[in-house]
């Protein structure tokens, strides 16, 4: 990184406040928000004190403002690059990755974060008005903060990842959708958990308020998501990533979930199955599967190249060998199963991913494989969903054939664990020998 | 495989192959390019132009071989190699609601370039495309000319060593092309080594040196152009190669015959315009001479006898129907 365009000199930063910033707009935000908070305090005066109202009202502000609007702003300060053919000339440049981010993430959403600052400060001389702490005061700003950073962050993070996995299909509306509704959904449903949970909650043998293991929580996912833009834009700028950021990543938030599970291993264990089996699911669906992908692997490893062979190993291969790992030991610790039985579902669940992926490759592998990655999310819900429910309508045995999750000795909706897992271990032969000879053929 | 002998060569590519799935756009494509070149990529849609430029420019990953350019393996080192070369591709990039220097601006400053380099290579780069009067308009408001000459003083402005263009010409008017000639000539003579990629040979032949034919992701061949010092190294029959041509006076004595009779002498021959002969062999002055005086001796009544200048056009289809020869 040269020395010009270091720290605060971001040329990328300096580019995107050309575009933002006017003589004009500046002068419009303030205006715009004492208006709306006039209009606010005129409405609801009868009821609360004007302080009141605004430590309720500049939040929800902030969300439209900042939260929501600067999600798209955030979004298109990289979707333009794709549009208007400048994302060659950057990826050409000397620009670091960082320089790339926060240029992008803070330049482009500059305008939002001006509004949200002034919201932000209005909230909290508001709620200094009426009386909150200063410690929850500057808890909440924080969320707020961290809440705005991961939907901007995220929603790059997301078109950067399908811009790479294919630039000419890539949708770039999906993440959107995603950052914008789908992120601060998921901390509502998380938030809305405390009405049943209640206001506190034991996590590492602590009792929390709730909203404060929230934004916590909140706050260590904004950093991991940055982590994740900023390893997206190294690979972009054609720089090595190793795969095993990727790993910490899981095995931070198996510890996360550990601190609810109160020592209770075999719970524990289950819960990392299941983060492992999401986590492979989100990366097969992710990332590139095309035939070029694999012949680069290929090449890489009869060059010995163990660097290339790192950076283009897929995040879902570490998926992979997770679960397999921590299903054996899950397997191990459950209670009142036979050996015999443990390794006959360790196998079951070996055949079961293993179908799974063999299956999406195989039809990634298709002359036009587009809509491969729909497709095979569409058969394993058919599969998963459509074909177990039909299963259970079966007499005994054959319903044991339709139930893929019957290969988990904990599950007791089969009536043959047996019959599962062959009639899996079978459909995973078959994926295989599909994916075999599609490769060969392409 | 063709590859040049060279002495210095600033371009290394060897062995390139690129895969599609289901296609293989690049097959083994090597060659070598001496520094202040100016080499047209020509060849068919689909040959393999754009993969092979993308590829050279570091952005698209090669399944196999190596691009050295400047002694740096570019996909070991692509974010170094860029620090030397520039890239203009087909839709040439630009942000439309920045002024031309605010582009340039921020094109050299991404370059790394410090402040006061950053004032000296805008100007030099304005100056080299001729956009200094243009320098405050927003880059939205200019002609296609002139944006593409923007997209290339973006390309230019860290002054690289290697420029690869991808199409340059498309889509512009005459005068633009003609200014396009201009410049490119005018970067060549600055020490700049390029590559063009363009479909409109014509164009290419008022400034290139050499050519490359690129066919199904082969290189078909690369060759020296006209007579002029391209800095391409080129096999030792390319580079005595001639095409004659030759004119009898009006009279009894026919063209045809005249085929017949050169034929007859193993020379490869066919007919030119206006009753002319074309005569191509490994002609060095003194086998001009000894053919001319052969030719007087048998009597005929030679009224032109001169060296052709091998148009691109000429040259790139006589390339590709040698190679549709070939079983």
């Amino acid at each position: 990184m040269s020395k010009a365009s270091s720290g605060w000199r971001n040329p990328e930063f300096q580019r995107n406040l050309w575009l933002e910033i006017s003589p004009i707009r500046p002068l419009l935000m303030p205006g715009l928000i004492a208006l709306l908070l006039f209009v606010a305090v005129a409405v609801y005066q009868n009821y609360k004190s004007p302080a009141e109202i605004i430590v309720y009202v500049s939040p929800v502000c902030f969300a439209l403002l900042t939260i929501f609007w600067g999600s798209g702003l955030a979004l298109s300060s990289l979707t333009r690059e794709f549009s208007e053919d400048t994302w060659d000339n950057q990826r050409m440049s000397g620009l670091t990755p960082w320089q790339m981010v926060w240029g992008k993430l803070f330049g482009g959403t500059i305008y939002a974060w001006y509004g949200g600052v002034i919201l932000l400060a209005v909230t909290a001389v508001s709620a200094v008005l009426t009386g909150m702490p200063w410690g929850r005061i500057l808890l909440y700003g924080a969320g707020l903060v961290s809440l705005a950073v991961l939907c901007h962050a995220a929603s790059m993070l997301g078109d950067l990842t399908l811009w790479h996995k294919n630039p000419s299909t890539a949708n770039l509306v999906r993440p959107r959708l995603i950052a914008i509704l789908g992120l601060p959904s998921l901390f509502l449903v998380f938030y809305i958990l405390r009405t049943h949970i209640g206001p506190t909650v034991v996590w590492w043998s602590k009792n929390w308020p709730f909203l404060d293991i929230t934004i916590y929580t909140l706050i260590a996912m904004t950093l991991w998501v940055l982590l994740g833009l900023w390893q997206a834009m190294r690979r972009e700028l054609l720089l090595h990533n190793r795969p095993w950021w990727w790993l910490v990543f899981m095995v931070f938030w198996m510890l996360w979930g550990v601190g609810f599970t109160e020592n209770n291993w075999e719970v524990f264990f289950k819960f990392c199955v299941v983060l492992a089996w999401f986590g492979l699911y989100l990366q097969l669906f992710s990332e590139r599967k095309d035939q070029g992908a694999w012949l680069r692997i290929i090449a890489a490893w009869k060059q010995r190249n163990l660097s290339l062979i790192q950076h283009l190993l897929p995040f879902w291969t570490i998926n992979f060998a997770l679960v397999l790992v921590l299903s054996l030991v899950t397997l191990l610790l459950t209670q009142n199963v036979s050996v015999q039985s443990k390794l006959l579902s360790f196998l079951g669940i070996t055949a079961l991913v293993t179908r799974d992926i063999a299956w999406t490759l195989w039809l990634n592998l298709a002359p036009d494989a587009r809509r491969a990655d729909a497709a095979a999310i569409l058969s394993l819900i058919m599969v998963y969903g459509l074909l177990s429910a039909l299963g259970n309508l079966l007499p005994s045995p054959a319903d044991a054939l339709f139930m893929p999750l019957a290969v988990i000795p904990t599950f007791d909706g089969a009536s043959s664990r047996t019959i599962a897992i062959l009639s899996i271990l079978v459909q995973a032969i078959i994926a295989l020998w599909l994916f075999y000879g599609r490769w060969r053929v392409r | 495989m063709m590859t040049s002998q060279l002495s210095s060569p600033v371009v290394s590519v060897r062995q390139v192959t690129y895969d599609y799935p289901g296609h293989r756009a690049l097959d083994e494509v090597s060659f070598d390019l001496l520094p202040s070149s100016v080499t047209a990529l020509v060849g068919p849609n689909g040959a393999g132009k754009t993969t092979l430029l993308r590829s050279m420019a570091a952005l698209d990953e090669p399944m196999s071989g190596s691009i050295v350019i400047n002694g740096l393996d570019v996909w070991k080192h692509p974010r170094e190699a860029h620090r030397f070369m520039g890239y203009l591709p087909d839709h040439f990039g630009l942000y439309p609601d920045l002024s031309a220097r605010r582009c340039l601006i921020y094109a050299a400053r991404a370059r790394g370039l410090d402040e006061s380099e950053t004032r000296e290579a805008v100007d030099w780069a304005a100056s080299q495309t001729m956009l200094l009067p243009l320098l405050e308009q927003r880059a939205g408001t200019l002609s296609r000319g002139q944006r593409q000459r923007l997209a290339l003083a973006q390309a230019i402005v860290h002054r690289p060593l290697m420029l690869l263009l991808d199409e340059p010409a498309s889509g512009l008017d005459p005068q633009a092309r003609a200014d396009l000639s201009d410049l490119m000539r005018s970067l060549a003579a600055s020490g700049i080594t390029l590559l063009i990629s363009s479909h409109i040979l014509a164009e290419l032949e008022s400034y290139c040196t050499a050519m490359l034919v690129l066919e199904k992701g082969r290189l078909l061949a690369h060759q020296k152009l006209g007579g002029e010092p391209s800095g391409v190294a080129l096999p030792s029959q390319q580079e005595r190669e001639r095409e004659l041509r030759i004119r009898l006076a009006s009279g009894q004595q026919d063209a045809e015959s005249l085929q017949i009779w050169l034929a007859a002498r193993g020379l490869c021959v066919e007919p030119g315009a206006g009753e002319a002969v074309l005569v191509r062999g490994l002609f060095d002055e003194a086998a001009q001479t000894q053919l001319l005086r052969d030719l007087l001796a048998a009597d005929w009544n030679v009224l032109e006898f001169n060296e052709q200048a091998r148009s691109l056009q000429n040259v790139y289809l006589q390339t590709v129907a040698s190679q549709g020869e070939k079983p």
